[in-house]
């Protein structure tokens, strides 16, 4: 139940911060929405029990990429005055957005996930679902919460499967190529950003 | 999981900042206004993509570690802040040449 | 010491040379210190390529023939990206056709090189300064290296090519040569022509390599694997035969009968067909060699190194690497040609003639040659088509080196004529040389004039024998090679793929009777057109002064002809047939046929009893197209005529024919070309009209619809007449609303079809 508390919370935070972005007339107000938004999915990630994928949500969405829409707002701000925010085509597009949002919804409902069982011992993730503060073993009535999130701190202490580690071996081994080729699209992105931005 | 969250939810959400970043990225007429649309889109695959990562079978085969979620998550991200700034960049280049950021005034590609 | 298993295992080497050698290289353009140092970068690197390349070979052709026909693939593979259940793995796969490829393309291109650092010294005093007009020496030293730089990176895709184990990987580097062939093409990019011809090769190359990959994902789709050491495992190809012809494979998956046309060709000859679609881009056959004889816009040595020596065989050499897909490629006989090998033959063979008959008519030195590549490629296809696989592997050895040697000979030719032309201005002194400059007319209508000033046009060129004696020579050495005259290497590696036909024709094949005509054929034209050129080039007094001033090419130009011209005469002794008398047993029973062979189902190659008929007939239609070349061209000298003698003998309207190439470039530009641009005009006006469409956006077709709605209500009687003609025009309104050059716009449509999909899953 406090699972689902929670979910709504960080839910309601991410759709209300997407919603005022798009609502807010003044570009600026709609980036500080948008920070608030990022927060939310972070809160999301965690409730996923990806833990490092929400500290790496706060730092590189909340932290790097809203302060540079930031930036290019301040730096390109005094023309928007009191002009719609919105073009011509606005009804269309909500028209559009919602019926795919329904379309996904129904979809997402509908269709039948295989859903890994609950416990089903040695699966691949059985070690990451501990640093989750309750979210799977809590099922098992004859834990308290406290209980849980004691051992699966100790599990985490001892057990070098965690998520972080895990992750990181994934990405030097089966991944290495796809991480290789980001690094290297970062960098020219950075090159490109630099030297567009410079003339 | 069957006593925790159902998928569905999760995947609700993520459609649901998908379609707002995306009447966002339709809509608005400031450039930086359309670009943070196309982050709420992004960031609405990435949950799914976790999502799926949290609840859905993965098939273990040899050497595959089952990060596959989160690995493309991070990869997004990273592409996020890449577009981020080239994007940026690009608006404050035509700004500085045009005097304007409105989506409206950059058709020099019309027919 | 050699030994043959570590060798292949670090056989990765031989294109990281190259690669180091061009990353040196940008350094050096990128820290203004292009220039010669570039070049010299460039041999060490494909220098070390080389000689690890060749090395390779002698290790696998000496006393490790056995263990190469134990396993006849050595690779070694690294996991490289994970895919499905598995892996695409990159590696290096050494086998007899790698081996040997790598040697051949190793010494051209190692030639090539040390040609160019002579040939591209032009290039230093080739740009001159818009504001000072004085020569600027700085960037002609850049372009200087950045030549070299392309140049060392086409070797390296070459090298990676031969050597890849695995199809996606081979394709990597296929694409690595398609785009240093773009850029070398288009070198002189300040020419219109230049730019244009490389744009040209790009984009016909990319309609075949849209094929081939294509092609690659059915065999990935199909067998879960596009490593060549797999993909050729008998029970590989077992399971590609078994799915059998296309209409029942689309049965199955779709649950109901379909009937499409040529629905009985099996799934393997597609993929097969497909495969090859790659091979007529890169190699130049028909319909796709258009591209070809453009390139000769690029400088004289890419044109022996891309296009005559390396790259354009990768194509051949893509068919013979996946020549056991094609084999199989049919339903019933496994062991018969099958339906996808007689497509093969049947272009190579129309490509080997076609590109021949044309060859006839050019005047161009260079496009002489192009055409007479193509022609060569279509053998080695042909042969490949009709099974004769070590035939069609030797003639890609052999005329590499004897079409390299030709094409740099041209080279110094052109050079030659180049620098005459500067000598006859400064010592005949305006008056005088104006005299020998007038453009004389072709005599033909239809066909251009030579222009005086062309160093490339063979009209301006003749007795150049005495002028460039070691060019002659060497010329001439690569000229008998081509055409087939015995004893030099074009006639071994020529006569085996028809006398090969002629036994395949035995056996009761129609195409190899088709491949054996007109490859005889197209020897006979061979012979003539190369007559002609070395009769109009070398022959008789000069025709202009620029000719009779010719000097000759400095030695770093000169040697390599002389090296490569020993390839030329030699090689072709190591496939001398073991049946033929004397020379056969004595040369060791064809010990190419030998080393070769192993790569068919575990050596298991036919040997047939020597028959002279083949023989003497090629040798007869070689000495036909020579002696109708010397009495045409060679008795009297070019200045004297007034028109082409060919042109007299066979008619003006044919000879333009040939001349003008069958008009199929003319045909692509009036059909394909135009078709789009048509289209795109078409379009462009809809959008024109559009403006005001544009402006009004949502409320205006909001309001559109509901007059719409309330002029259906008022008149519904008048019909669906009416109503077509209007949806008509609505749906031409917004065809014109659709170009607007607003992203959100587009953006916003591609929804509305990705919200069909959806609807379509939902509903």
């Amino acid at each position: 139940m406090m699972e689902m508390l929670a979910f709504g919370l960080v839910a309601g935070v991410a759709v209300g911060g997407a919603i005022g972005v798009v609502a807010a007339r003044n570009v600026f107000v709609s980036a500080l929405w948008l920070v608030l938004s990022f927060i939310g999915v972070a809160g999301i990630y965690a409730i996923l029990g990806a833990d490092f994928l929400a500290a790496t949500q706060v730092l590189i969405y909340v932290g790097a990429i809203s302060v540079l829409i930031l930036f290019a707002v301040m730096l390109t701000h005094h023309v928007m005055g009191d002009e719609r925010s919105n073009n011509r085509q606005a009804f269309l597009a909500f028209i559009v957005s919602s019926s795919v949002v329904a379309a996904l919804g129904v979809l997402a409902y509908r269709t039948d996930w295989p859903i890994r069982p609950a416990d089903a011992g040695g699966s691949v993730v059985t070690a990451m679902r501990g640093d989750l503060a309750g979210s799977s073993a809590a099922s098992t009535a004859a834990q308290t919460g406290a209980s849980t999130a004691l051992t699966s701190t100790v599990d985490l202490a001892l057990n070098q499967d965690s998520n972080v580690v895990r992750l990181g071996q994934a990405l030097m081994t089966e991944h290495l190529l796809s991480f290789e080729i980001i690094s290297l699209v970062l960098l020219v992105a950075l090159i490109g950003a630099i030297v567009i931005a410079r003339d | 999981m069957e006593a925790s969250i159902p998928l569905w939810w999760y995947l609700l959400v993520a459609a649901a900042l998908f379609g707002t970043g995306l009447f966002g990225a339709l809509s608005r007429r400031n450039a930086v206004g359309v670009l943070m649309g196309i982050e709420l889109m992004l960031n609405g695959a990435n949950i799914n993509a976790v999502a799926f990562w949290r609840y859905i079978a993965v098939p273990s085969g040899a050497g595959l570690n089952g990060m596959d979620g989160q690995v493309f998550a991070i990869m997004v991200i990273a592409l996020a802040a890449a577009e981020a700034a080239v994007g940026l960049a690009l608006i404050i280049s035509i700004y500085r040449n045009r005097q304007s950021v409105l989506v409206e005034d950059f058709s020099t590609m019309r027919g | 010491m050699l030994d043959l298993a570590a060798l292949a295992a670090n056989a990765w080497l031989v294109p990281l040379f190259t690669a180091l050698a061009f990353v040196i290289i940008l350094v050096q353009i990128w820290t203004g210190r292009g220039g010669r140092g570039s070049a010299y970068t460039a041999i060490a690197g494909v220098a070390a390529s080389g000689a690890y390349s060749v090395v390779l070979f002698l290790a696998s052709l000496g006393g490790s023939a056995a263990e190469l026909s134990r396993s006849p693939a050595m690779s070694r593979t690294m996991d490289w990206l994970p895919l499905g259940d598995g892996y695409l793995r990159f590696g290096i796969l050494v086998d007899p056709l790698g081996a040997a490829t790598a040697a051949m393309v190793g010494i051209a291109c190692l030639m090539i090189f040390i040609y160019s650092s002579s040939y591209m010294g032009a290039e230093f005093e080739r740009y001159t300064d818009p504001t000072s007009g004085e020569v600027d020496r700085a960037l002609g030293r850049a372009r200087y290296a950045r030549f070299f730089a392309y140049v060392s990176l086409f070797a390296t895709g070459m090298f990676g090519f031969v050597l890849a184990s695995n199809l996606v990987q081979a394709l990597l580097f296929w694409e690595i040569m398609g785009l240093c062939s773009f850029l070398l093409i288009g070198f002189w990019n300040f020419k219109p022509s230049a730019a244009q011809a490389a744009k040209k090769a790009f984009m016909t190359t990319r309609i075949g390599d849209m094929g081939l990959f294509i092609g690659i994902m059915m065999l990935f789709a199909f067998l879960g694997t596009t490593d060549y050491a797999s993909l050729m495992r008998p029970e590989s190809l077992a399971r590609l035969q078994a799915i059998g012809p296309i209409d029942g494979w689309l049965s199955g998956m779709l649950g109901y009968e379909v009937y499409i046309p040529l629905g009985g060709v099996s799934v393997a000859a597609l993929v097969a067909l497909c495969l090859f679609g790659g091979s007529i881009g890169k190699s130049a056959q028909f319909p796709l060699h258009v591209w070809l004889p453009d390139a000769m816009e690029g400088p004289t040595p890419v044109s022996a190194m891309i296009h005559a020596a390396t790259m354009v065989s990768a194509g051949v050499f893509l068919i013979a690497r996946l020549y056991p897909v094609f084999a199989s490629a049919t339903v019933d006989h496994p062991d018969q040609i099958s339906g996808a090998m007689y497509a093969v033959a049947a272009i190579g063979a129309l490509t080997a003639l076609l590109a021949a008959t044309i060859g006839m008519a050019q005047y161009d030195i260079k496009r002489v040659l192009a055409f007479s590549t193509i022609s060569q490629l279509g053998y080695m296809v042909m042969a490949l088509g009709i099974g004769a696989y070590v035939a069609a592997v030797f003639h890609l050895l052999t005329h590499a080196f004897f079409k390299a040697l030709l094409f740099l000979g041209s080279g110094s030719v052109i050079h030659g004529v180049e620098h005459g032309m500067h000598e006859g201005h400064s010592h005949g002194g305006g008056q005088d040389a104006g005299a020998g400059h007038h453009d004389r007319q072709s005599g033909i209508p239809g066909v251009a004039a030579a222009d005086a000033h062309d160093p490339q046009d063979m009209r301006n060129m003749g007795g150049l024998a005495k002028r460039m004696p070691l060019t002659y020579v060497t010329f001439l050495a690569g000229t008998l090679a081509l055409t087939g005259v015995p004893v030099f290497s074009g006639f071994w590696s020529k006569d085996e793929i028809l006398s090969d036909a002629f036994h395949k024709m035995g056996d009761g094949h129609m195409i190899a009777l088709v491949v054996w005509v007109l490859g005889t054929t197209a020897a006979f034209v061979t012979a003539f057109y190369m007559a002609r050129q070395v009769f109009m080039v070398f022959a008789g007094p000069p025709s202009t002064d620029a000719a009779a001033h010719a000097p000759e090419s400095a030695p770093a130009m000169v040697y390599p002809l002389v090296v490569l011209s020993v390839f030329a005469i030699l090689l072709g002794l190591i496939g001398v047939p073991a049946a033929f008398p004397v020379l056969g047993p004595l040369l060791g029973g064809n010990p190419f046929h030998h080393y070769m062979g192993h790569l068919l189902s575990g050596g298991a190659f036919e040997t047939h009893a020597f028959n002279a008929l083949p023989a003497l007939a090629s040798v007869g239609a070689a000495a036909t197209g020579w002696g109708l070349g010397y009495a045409l061209y060679g008795r009297r000298p070019a200045a004297a005529r007034s028109r082409d003698p060919l042109a007299s003998v066979i008619g003006a309207p044919l000879f333009r024919l040939l001349n003008r190439k069958y008009y199929i470039d003319e045909i692509y530009d009036a059909t394909f070309i135009r078709g789009s641009v048509a289209f795109a005009k078409l379009n462009a006006w809809f959008d024109r009209r559009a403006v005001d469409g544009a402006v009004n956006g949502a409320s205006w077709l909001g309001s559109r619809g509901a007059s719409v709605n309330g002029w259906i209500d008022s008149r519904i009687v008048d019909g669906t007449v009416t109503l077509v003609a209007m949806v008509s025009s609505e749906l031409s309104r917004w065809m014109r609303w659709l170009q607007t050059g607003r992203v959100q716009q587009y953006l916003l449509l591609a929804f509305v079809g990705v919200l069909i999909f959806l609807a379509m899953n939902v509903l």
